[in-house]
């Protein structure tokens, strides 16, 4: 029986092979673009458990291209991008990003969301030649160019992440003298910090961690376990809702410790909603890294127009929507940079060699050539204030590489003003 | 339904088995036509098609094994999903770590990993299987509920072996001919050459940087601040200096966001650096970049073909399984386990048989899947799956082959129909973006109130009424 | 040592919720001997209408009124619409069914409130209690989640053993035919039990959102761990629910506190498994079963 299905297996190999010799003619133009029309895709939760905060980020970005649109596109051309629902499902996001690139006929993908599920799709991209923008996950997995030439992340991985909070708490002294403890998601979260706070050289007095949707119920045994250990400062690698019970739970437990959180799990906008009127005191204090001009910053040129664009849509003002808008501006900006005659190796040509023109409300370097495709480089620190904004702590920032080794350093660096009205 | 009908059916069957040879070269028979005209289906249609494709012929062999455990031997599983995980894990894992060992002279290993999922599923299977027989109803939903949950989350336990949350990505083996990814990246890296303004003076050390890619980066460059290259305000025009009337507020989107600058300059020049035009290596081969790959090779035909093999191979299996006497056994069983014990029957190993061969289909279904999304991590595999499994063979029809493959085509068609029918209709986002849920939720329910024996019981039962007989839309 | 006490009251207390839920599933089993997947759905649903009432009118008691007669009402409404026309053919197609309701309601509170998690004021403090120096992972909150647990099971086990309409109920279950031919209104005991379960699921909802927080997929792992509790308890046992259900919840917690909490669901199944193994029916099952 086995056998018999081997040998099945290798004659249907051979009928297979035959079936193949029909070959498809090639196409003239990159699939997506027509004189007037840019077709883009993304694959995102917009329902189920991981849908909170990310939902609203395909909807800014939509409002973004909209308005451009409403002023002439882009190289005289209209961007529509198509959303697909993969509830950060990797078999849905197979299958949506099969339909986005056979159905809708995209010319790139833009903002796909989640390392697990965009892993079932980077090679196929890759294989096609289809450009892959702005991976959205602190996955340091993505950024390799050699063997994704057409995949480009955007914001820090956790690594790098990880990287600057060893490195601003080993400088600050006051930070330096107390005792840190980790506290971590099992899964990717875990194993990216612990890589890169074992390369900047961080170690810690005690660590737990949690399992993804633990956070049902209080974090009792794990708040036991910091608190026992006597820590006075706790690195938090988690999800929002993870960072809602963390802090409720602490609180009632009368452990107050200083609290350094992941840029991905502090959103006060969720956090708000879990914690009601108590956000503000709960979340005063706390450090958190961030690499985009604080949002509460309306003196900001990048601040205040995306603002008004979120509020001319009826957008909440949160860090999803800005997140969106800022990708999708960066994008429209390397559409444009890639030239009249748009193609697929254009964009990645212009992606590669002409991203540090492109204005954003980053405020750290970015890094996109041949060599590396790592997006943001690094990070300031900030700190929440009462009105549960983060409040730019540092006028320097801090940048690093995912590799797993070589800590983060200091630099400063000035970011350019946007564009004439935010257009490309 | 009987015993003595079994019996006698069973003594039927043993007349059949006499000329074993015909019945198995008949299920041969109609199993290579209908595998000959999937194939060229599958060469004639839009590749969106064929991707489809794959993915009905992938469930349908789970399926097989749900019509035999769930609809022969009336076991109820939830748990098929992390059954068909088991396989997938056992193909990436061997295919990744023995890809260039040959096994009795055969290298396309592809098979031989299929072979090892086939065998960790008939392990796990027996596992289980020993663990079920010894359950009944909601105990054994439980048990094979823990086990949907549990077994993606043994993932997260062993994050170097099994790739935790992120699961692990694989390079399919294509049969020969065929297009494997590592040739696109080898493409690329002769293209990598010096041209990068910002690496030093020309030492290429990728090759060494293979371990860890990052390696090579060099963040110094930013230690001084911000250098020549690297400084945006270096590139920046005068008129890029943002005066009031040049930001973006609210009273510009009075007029729907047209800022009315498109009729003075529809097309706008672009502020492309004609170098860039002139040819820049920017290390992508565009030669290996189009839509139809190297040799004419559709990658979803080729996925939909292996699929549809495998599916075909199992569904020979399947029939000579549930026609013969063993079909009858666990017919017996679930009908009426004191009669078939009296008849020399063991009720427990038929019910550990049927999970075995269910697990056994369900873990090749499992490295089909892997092969198609060319990845394996538990969210793929998770309880969703496992109920979406259920949800097929009870909507499809339970005790036949036919409602199994009824019931894959509807686990891959229902999302699409709910998608249309709910599709861009301008309502707020909450509402659009749940109403697909709502619809499959209820479309679900309704089903299950209007065709209580699935598609196949139900047209089964109609049939059987206009020819004047009575009979149960479950059996 | 104060840790290990400090993890078997914290694991006391995300144990009563779980006990909670398991309580609906067993009220489910014995009035239809059908296990109710849909429950954590209806539960959801209803503790966002107490949501609504308590943001509303801050008044949590009636919050918790309003959520009861909701879930009462939800779970009458199920039963007709969807058990009652399925009931008795086909137990895999009730399962299916009630997984049909579980994504519907999920969608419809997600169209209704939107997808982001929400807190629940609790009535209490929820701040740890100071006691002998220290500050204990046990608030007032929860003694009186622990109160109401008990009262529940108090309360449905003497309604099932000492009421006649208990009485009923429990023959409608076991052997409905002999049920009817007894005189006894067996579709009104299925729906009353339909019912019972839906309010007690609808309190636990509202017990647990405090401590947990609210959106349309927050009680999903509470059902697999539910579902687990009152598996091994046996079905038909409230005290074998509310137990095992505290049970699950020291073992999560006594696993993430001494090993790391990847370990607690791989535990949770051996465990599982384990006691499936020894005890087929549940460790609490009265009645042997037919075996063969």
């Amino acid at each position: 029986m086995r056998f018999k299905f081997a040998t099945g297996s290798v004659a249907l190999g051979t009928a297979a092979a035959l079936a193949f010799a029909t070959a498809i003619p090639a196409q003239a133009a990159d699939p997506g673009v027509t004189s007037n029309k840019i077709v883009i895709g993304t694959t995102t939760p917009l329902t189920g458990p991981a849908a909170p905060g990310y939902k609203d980020i395909p909807v800014a970005a939509k409002a973004y291209f909209d308005y451009v649109n409403a002023n002439g596109g882009i190289n005289g051309r209209k961007v529509d991008l198509r959303v697909f629902d993969d509830q950060y499902n990797p078999a849905l996001a197979k299958k949506g990003t099969s339909q986005l690139i056979l159905r809708d006929k995209i010319f790139a993908m833009y903002g796909a969301l989640g390392t697990p599920t965009h892993s079932a799709v980077v090679q196929d991209l890759n294989r096609r030649g289809i450009p892959d923008i702005f991976v959205n996950t602190g996955g340091a997995s993505f950024d390799n160019p050699k063997k994704y030439p057409m995949t480009f992340p955007y914001f820090p991985s956790y690594i790098v992440e990880s990287k600057v909070m060893g490195y601003y708490m080993a400088n600050d002294p006051a930070l330096n003298a107390k005792k840190k403890c980790l506290f971590y998601q099992d899964g990717e979260f875990g194993d990216n910090a612990k890589v890169g706070f074992a390369a900047a050289g961080t170690t810690f007095a005690a660590t737990t961690s949690y399992f993804s949707g633990q956070q049902v119920a209080p974090f009792s045994a794990q708040i036991t376990k910091l608190k026992s250990a006597g820590c006075e400062l706790v690195v938090f690698f988690g999800v929002t809702s993870a960072t809602a019970q963390l802090l409720g739970t602490a609180a009632r437990s009368g452990f107050a410790p200083t609290w350094m959180i992941t840029s991905v799990g502090t959103d006060p906008s969720v956090l708000k909603g879990s914690l009601g009127a108590s956000t503000g005191a709960l979340m005063k204090g706390i450090y958190v890294p961030n690499f985009l001009v604080p949002a509460q910053d309306v003196g900001n040129a990048y601040v205040s127009q995306m603002k008004a664009l979120a509020s001319a849509n009826g957008l909440e003002w949160n860090f999803y929507t800005y997140y969106g808008i800022n990708t999708a501006y960066v994008l429209a900006q390397a559409l444009k940079a890639a030239g009249k005659d748009l193609t697929r190796e254009g964009l990645v040509n212009a992606m590669q060699t002409q991203s540090q023109n492109f204005r954003s409300a980053a405020v750290v370097p970015f890094i996109i050539n041949q060599k590396s495709h790592q997006g943001a480089t690094g990070y300031y620190m900030a700190q929440y204030n009462a009105n549960t904004d983060a409040e730019r702590l540092t006028d320097y920032v801090m940048v690093a590489t995912s590799s797993s080794s070589g800590t983060a350093r200091k630099i400063t660096f000035r970011p350019a003003p946007p564009t004439k009205k935010l257009l490309p | 339904m009987s015993l003595l009908t079994d019996v006698k059916n069973m003594s039927n069957a043993q007349k059949l088995r006499t000329f074993p040879g015909n019945r198995i070269v008949w299920h041969a028979v109609i199993v290579g036509v209908v595998w000959l005209l999937l194939l060229l289906l599958n060469n004639n249609i839009d590749p969106l098609y064929s991707s489809y494709l794959a993915l009905v012929a992938m469930y349908a062999t789970a399926m097989f094994g749900m019509t035999i455990l769930v609809g022969l031997s009336g076991q109820v599983s939830l748990g098929n999903g992390a059954l068909m995980a088991v396989g997938g894990y056992v193909f990436a894992l061997t295919s990744m770590n023995w890809q260039t060992v040959p096994i009795f002279g055969w290298e396309w290993n592809a098979v031989w990993s299929m072979v090892f999922a086939g065998l960790g599923g008939i392990l796990i299977g027996g596992i289980v299987g020993g663990l079920a027989a010894r359950l009944k109803g909601p105990y054994l939903a439980g048990l094979t509920l823990g086990l949907a949950v549990g077994v993606p989350a043994i993932t997260n336990r062993f994050p170097e072996l099994l790739g935790g949350e992120n699961g692990l990505m694989l390079t399919v083996p294509y049969p020969a001919g065929g297009y494997a990814a590592s040739e696109i990246a080898a493409g690329t890296e002769s293209g990598a050459e010096t041209s990068d303004p910002n690496s030093d003076a020309g030492s290429d050390t990728g090759a060494a940087a293979g371990e860890d890619q990052y390696a090579e980066l060099d963040l110094s460059e930013f230690d001084q601040g911000v250098d020549a290259s690297t400084d945006p305000n270096a590139t920046l025009a005068s008129e890029d200096l943002l005066t009031e009337g040049d930001l973006l507020t609210l009273d510009d989107f009075s007029n729907g966001g047209d800022l009315g600058l498109e009729s003075a300059d529809p097309v706008v020049e672009p502020s492309v650096d004609p170098s860039v035009d002139a040819g820049v290596d920017t290390g992508v081969d565009p030669s290996g970049i189009t839509d139809s790959f190297d040799g004419g090779f559709i990658i979803e035909q080729w996925q939909a073909s292996m699929a549809i093999a495998v599916a075909c191979l199992v569904a020979f299996a399947a029939l000579n399984l549930i026609r013969g006497r063993q079909g009858r056994v666990w017919k017996a069983v679930r009908d009426d386990p004191i009669a078939a014990a009296v008849v020399g029957i063991s009720p427990s190993g038929s019910k550990v048989s049927a999970f075995v061969v269910s697990s056994l289909f369900a873990a090749l279904a499992g490295a089909v899947f892997a092969q198609i999304l060319s990845f394996v991590g538990p969210g793929a595999f998770g309880l969703g799956l496992s109920l979406s499994l259920l949800v097929g063979i009870v909507l499809g029809g339970r005790s036949s082959l036919l409602g199994a493959i009824l019931g894959a085509l509807i686990i891959v068609w229902l999302p699409e129909l709910v998608n249309g029918l709910s599709g861009e209709r301008g309502w707020p986002d909450q509402i659009t973006n749940n109403a697909p849920n709502l619809l499959y939720g209820l479309l679900v329910v309704a089903v299950v109130l209007a065709a209580p024996g699935g598609i196949t019981g139900t047209v089964r039962s109609w049939i059987d009424r206009a020819r004047g007989k009575s009979r149960s839309p479950l059996s | 040592m104060t840790n290990f006490i400090d993890f078997l009251l914290g694991g006391f207390s995300s144990g009563a919720v779980i006990a909670l839920m398991a309580l609906a599933l067993v009220m489910v089993w014995r009035s239809t001997r059908m296990v109710n997947f849909a429950q954590v759905g209806q539960a959801m649903f209803t503790t966002y209408i107490a949501l609504t009432v308590q943001q509303s009118t801050g008044n949590w008691l009636l919050a918790l009124a309003v959520a009861m007669v909701a879930g009462l009402i939800l779970g009458i409404v199920v039963f007709f619409l969807v058990i009652r026309p399925v009931k008795n053919s086909d137990t895999t197609g009730a399962i299916i069914a009630t997984f049909g309701v579980l994504i519907a309601l999920q969608a419809g509170a997600g169209m209704i409130w939107g997808g982001d998690p929400e807190g629940f004021i609790p009535p209490v403090s929820n701040a740890g209690l100071e006691f002998a120096g220290r500050i204990w992972p046990v608030s007032l909150y929860d003694i009186l989640v622990w109160i109401v647990t008990a009262a529940l099971v108090i309360g449905l086990t003497l309604l099932f053993t000492k009421t006649s309409l208990g009485l009923s109920m429990r023959a409608s279950a076991f052997n409905p035919e002999v049920a009817r031919l007894s005189g006894v209104r067996v579709n009104r005991m299925l729906i009353t039990g339909w019912a019972i379960a839906g309010a007690t699921g609808a309190v636990g909802g509202v017990l647990i959102a405090p401590v947990s927080t609210i959106s349309p997929n927050s009680f999903d792992i509470l059902l697999v761990f539910a579902f687990t509790a009152a598996v091994i308890g046996g079905l038909d046992s409230l005290i074998g629910a509310v137990t095992f259900g505290i049970g699950t919840g020291l073992v999560i917690s006594l696993v993430s506190g001494y090993t790391d909490a990847s370990n607690a669901p791989v535990v949770a199944l051996a465990l599982l498994a384990l006691n499936l193994l020894l005890k087929p029916d549940g460790v609490f099952s009265h009645h042997g079963s037919r075996s063969v």
